[in-house]
């Protein structure tokens, strides 16, 4: 593991978070040794933890790309997650229009509000939070369980078909047509 | 009922239905733009006042409570309400586009992140509204000032709930940037091939992840100090101040390199296309933008040097150092200008301006970061002078230049080149009048925060040529106003390439479609449009193709750009 | 406009800003010399900074405006070589300025250190200035306008301690070309020497609340025999404390600051340290 972490060849995301959250670390010693100061140690090691946990999140996913990066035969026959984008993802469709972020928005600023006025806000703040958190969770249950069903056939022949649009239109050939993601 | 439908039904007018429940990174990008300039309105109302009121001396408009209010709000609104928002507008609209995706990987937590937002930015204004009136600590909000018994308006409150909730907001935004940049760039698209503006916006909501948590639980320990009676910030019960200002600036400095590398990206983007030439060291301006963004974790208690309660080299060692990938930076653009081909539209005129203006704000940042010097300027009109130097002379000059770049992207129409001009010439003399002299101001030693000043300081001169200063950038926002509603009446003519740009963008139309492209062009540099444009005219010209692209755009002179539908082919292997 | 016209008028505000960015003011102590030299290093280094990127800059809009042709320029990409040489000279120059910084800075803490001349504790509050010379038992607080005067004598090693009883205050001499946070539950240590006879004015530079701009004082510098004098004619505290409602020099009655000082305590009256006896004004 920690010959991957450390493997050059790995991608390019992973060593930017890598070295991020290094900097963070050394430089969070280097203030310690200097200062004693508690609180920017902290910040500083909170800082370096954080990115360094990405980048060796990253860095594990995948075995380092077996390809070089500017044979273009990996763009042709991949299409996708060739070692440029080794992290691509374009499952998922776009939902539709929804007043549910909105709602959620509302109610939490409603609801959080109630800490300077009194906690009626927090009443009037429950209601449309608790809308907007059912319209959005069922919303995004209905449009995983579609996509679930349509990736079977879309392994076989991949992404030939313009009907429905992954989430990047790189591969689709035609107009996209807008998805019909459950509303409500 | 499906999407297409409800847009079928809505041709023709304003779709206000619409525009309330998108998902679309688009529309979410213009709503934050929109909300962003309009908030940019009231803080700057809110200067004119300041600046009408310490244009000579006594207290002739407002008396000192309202006037603590107004530089509070002022503070506060420019740099959460406006400044960090407008990345937001900017990165919304664009990442999606310039790396090839359809939308953002979580549409539904980007409109909520922009609700917050607005929610948030209108709890704070709402102190205004509150018989106690709005907050009056500051924007920095320094313990125990902040704390009661010394802050006593229910704005202050109103101050640290609003601020909880766009800070939350900033921080979805930001959680949804980075995703999007990791997993949806297009086919081809290597790190080292996204546009710079993209790169800025990478680095930039890696800032935001780690410092906007330290804010937040800054204000949440202030907010149960003002109304639980916890004790964190004051010292008889055991608390520190110190605390709170370590926490703040922690936050607080990676906040100005927030509001100011992507607008840094912005140039990256402008000057290449106006001098016809790719940036020069792309690979160095990355670097630098990466180093720019792990140094500005490192350097928060050069805001702390007159505390007597940091250590003073190691923050002046650092904040020294950064000043070295800026100064890469300004290298990059002035060499990708030598040697170009240069055309001065509006946003290559504010380009320019940013590399002027926002020079003397980085020679500035360079004097404060010795702390001795420091020791002189610090909470004085020196800091407020560089601050406004790089905010204004720096982020907003480019913004200016991004929004003149985008808004025919943005609206598929280009702006009034005359009234984009006479706005920029009007901004830069009113930046000049107004914060040149604050730097003396300050190193006659002015404090920052005075509602009034003394008659025989010597101050009143520099204050009244400060004061008409500000005057004229307020004429030059009303000339931008003008202009936008100008071209808004016209018709939608600019066409996908209006300027024979370079990034991804520019392959989509304008406005782009609901799902941004139809096609892909290939994706073998940091310039995939430019590289399709230069096939095409090689193969109008007869030339053999000098890569595999095949683009559909017709050479010559005019906007060259893809036709609206129809494809080009993803290159054959 | 043409090009040239346009990078002449840039050129020119850039100018204006040079000028009119910071002339500091006449150095009246050892430590504020040593600052104003530091200063004058650094302006002197910027303005070469300057010069060079103005120069490239203009030097690029002037020559290489297009002109008609459209033609496609070389499209260079970058030089390795061009790019460590801007990476190391910003990086030595630098490391030079903070070379110059921590000398100054070590300057500072050496005074700190050196003994005492005269020791004075120094309070700010909520929206005045308490004094205090522990050896020579003189205590005198003042707020409002014109705020106390403290004498100190002349050529001598003063060593501060500074404190705030409320919230945050800043000890801010502009001719001393230094300040010091007065933060409540911390002792901030300095040391300064005056070089010769005068009033210096002082104020509060971190924002305390309402009245932070009206609680001015005055450094009054003077021989050491006249420091005697003043010593001996206000030992025992009380006598010596100016705290007047005050109006403002120029001769405009402000009344915020009569309102400061109206609510305040009466001169001389103890405000402990630390304590939360601090005037609060009736709102």
């Amino acid at each position: 593991m920690i010959r991957r972490v450390l493997d050059a060849t790995g991608p390019a995301e992973a060593r930017f978070f890598l070295f991020v959250g290094a900097f963070g670390l050394v430089l969070g010693a280097i203030y310690w040794f200097v200062s004693y100061e508690l609180a920017g140690t902290v910040l500083l090691g909170g800082f370096g933890v954080g990115a360094g946990v990405l980048g060796l999140r990253l860095r594990l996913e995948r075995p380092p790309a077996p390809v070089k990066s500017d044979d273009r035969r990996v763009h042709a026959v991949e299409g996708a997650g060739g070692a440029e984008t080794p992290f691509r993802d374009d499952s998922g469709r776009l939902p539709g229009e929804t007043l549910a972020p909105l709602a959620v928005g509302l109610g939490v600023a409603l609801g959080l509000t109630a800490v300077v006025f009194g906690p009626w806000l927090l009443v009037a703040g429950v209601v449309p939070l608790a809308w907007g958190a059912w319209t959005w969770l069922t919303g995004a249950r209905d449009e995983l369980a579609a996509t679930v069903a349509d990736d079977v056939p879309s392994r076989a022949g991949r992404r030939g078909r313009g009907a429905e649009p992954p989430a990047t239109a790189s591969t689709v050939s035609g107009p996209g047509r807008p998805p019909a993601a459950p509303r409500r | 009922m499906t999407a297409a439908t409800l847009e079928a039904g809505r041709q023709g007018h304003l779709d206000l239905l619409g525009w309330i429940a998108t998902t679309d990174h688009k529309r979410i990008g213009v709503l934050y733009g929109v909300t962003a300039l309009g908030f940019f309105l009231v803080a700057g109302l809110l200067a004119l006042v300041m600046r009408a009121e310490l244009a000579v001396p006594g207290l002739q408009l407002v008396g000192e409570q309202t006037y603590s209010g107004l530089f509070t709000i002022h503070g506060t609104a420019m740099m959460l309400l406006f400044a960090t928002p407008m990345v937001s507008a900017f990165a919304n609209f664009l990442v999606p586009l310039q790396v090839g995706a359809a939308d953002m990987v979580f549409p539904r937590l980007n409109a909520l992140s922009y609700w917050l937002f607005l929610f948030g930015g209108l709890v704070i204004l709402s102190g205004f509204l509150v018989a106690s009136g709005p907050a009056d600590i500051g924007w920095t909000g320094y313990a125990p000032n902040s704390t009661l018994p010394y802050s006593t308006t229910t704005g202050t409150d109103l101050w640290v709930v609003g601020l909880l909730l766009t800070g939350v907001a900033t921080i979805f935004g930001a959680v949804n940037f980075v995703t999007t940049i990791v997993t949806r760039r297009a086919p081809g698209m290597g790190l080292l091939r996204m546009p710079v503006f993209t790169w800025s916006i990478l680095v930039t909501s890696i800032l935001i992840l780690y410092a906007f948590p330290a804010i937040t639980a800054a204000l949440i320990m202030l907010l149960l100090e003002r109304r639980f009676g916890a004790t964190f910030f004051d010292p008889t019960a055991g608390g520190d101040p110190i605390l709170w200002q370590h926490l703040f600036w922690f936050f607080g400095h990676p906040e100005v390199y927030i509001i100011a590398i992507p607008f840094f990206g912005v140039i990256g983007e402008t000057i290449p296309v106006f001098s016809r030439k790719p940036l020069f060291g792309y690979k160095a301006f990355v670097l630098a933008t990466i180093f720019i963004g792990a140094y500005s974790m490192t350097v928060w208690a050069h805001h702390m040097f007159t505390t007597g309660a940091v250590n003073l080299p190691f923050f002046a060692a650092t904040s020294f150092l950064i000043a070295v990938p800026t100064g890469v930076k300004f290298f990059n653009w002035t060499f990708t200008m030598i040697g170009g081909r240069l055309t001065f539209p509006a946003p290559m005129l504010w380009s320019v301006g940013f590399l002027f203006t926002f020079l003397f704000g980085g020679i500035t940042g360079v004097m404060l970061a010795s702390p001795p010097l420091d020791f002189q300027f610090q909470d004085t009109y020196f800091v407020v002078a560089h601050l406004h130097n790089v905010l204004v002379g720096g982020s907003i000059f480019s913004m200016w230049a991004g929004i003149t770049f985008w808004f025919p992207k943005v609206t598929g129409r280009r702006l009034n080149e005359p009234l984009a001009k006479a706005q920029f010439w009007l901004w830069t003399i009113g930046f000049v009048v107004t914060f040149l002299p604050q730097y003396q101001l300050g190193a006659d030693g002015m404090p920052r925060r005075y509602a009034d000043y003394p008659a025989d300081a010597g101050w009143t001169t520099l204050n009244m040529i400060s004061t008409v200063g500000a005057f004229l950038l307020a004429l030059s926002v009303l000339v931008f106003l003008i202009a936008v509603v100008e071209a808004l009446r016209r018709p939608a003519d600019a066409g996908p390439d209006p300027w024979q740009a370079n990034s991804l963008e520019w392959w989509a139309d304008s406005p782009p479609g609901h799902h941004n492209f139809p096609n892909l062009p290939p994706i073998r540099s940091e310039r995939p449009v430019f590289d399709a444009r230069e096939a095409a005219r090689a193969a109008a010209n007869g030339e053999p193709p000098a890569g595999s692209a095949v683009a559909p755009a017709p050479a010559g002179p005019g906007p060259v750009g893809p036709a609206p539908a129809g494809g080009s082919p993803e290159a054959p292997a | 406009m043409t090009a040239r016209r346009r990078a002449t008028a840039i050129a020119g505000l850039t100018a204006i800003g040079v000028v009119a960015a910071g002339c500091l003011p006449a150095p009246a102590t050892v430590e504020a010399r040593r600052t104003a030299d530091l200063y004058t290093t650094f302006v002197a280094v910027a303005a070469v900074v300057a010069a060079i990127v103005i120069g490239l800059s203009v030097f690029a809009i002037v020559r290489y405006r297009a002109r008609g042709d459209e033609t496609l320029p070389r499209q260079v990409i970058g030089n390795t070589r061009l790019e460590a040489v801007w990476t190391a000279i910003p990086l030595i120059t630098v490391a030079v300025l903070f070379g110059l910084t921590v000398l100054v800075l070590n300057a500072f803490d050496d005074a700190t250190r050196a003994a005492a001349g005269v020791e004075i504790r120094v309070t700010g509050f909520r929206w005045g200035w308490r004094f205090e010379y522990p050896a020579e038992g003189i205590r005198m607080e003042g707020v409002g306008r014109p705020g106390p005067e403290a004498y100190v004598p002349v050529g001598e090693n003063i060593h501060v301690t500074l404190t705030g009883a409320d919230v945050i205050h800043s000890f801010f001499v502009p001719q001393f070309l230094f300040k010091r946070d007065a933060i409540p539950g911390r002792l901030n240590e300095f040391a300064f020497t005056v070089d010769a006879p005068g009033r210096y004015g002082g104020q509060c530079a971190e924002f305390c609340g309402l009245y932070h701009s009206q609680m001015p004082f005055t450094i009054v510098a003077v021989s050491p025999a006249d420091y005697e004098a003043w010593v001996a004619a206000h030992r025992g505290g009380g006598a010596g404390a100016s705290a007047s409602p005050g109006v403002a020099p120029g001769g405009s009655a402000s009344p915020a600051a009569s309102t400061a000082a109206g609510a305040s305590t009466s001169p001389g009256a103890s405000t402990s340290p630390g304590g939360s006896a601090a005037p609060e004004p009736s709102r």
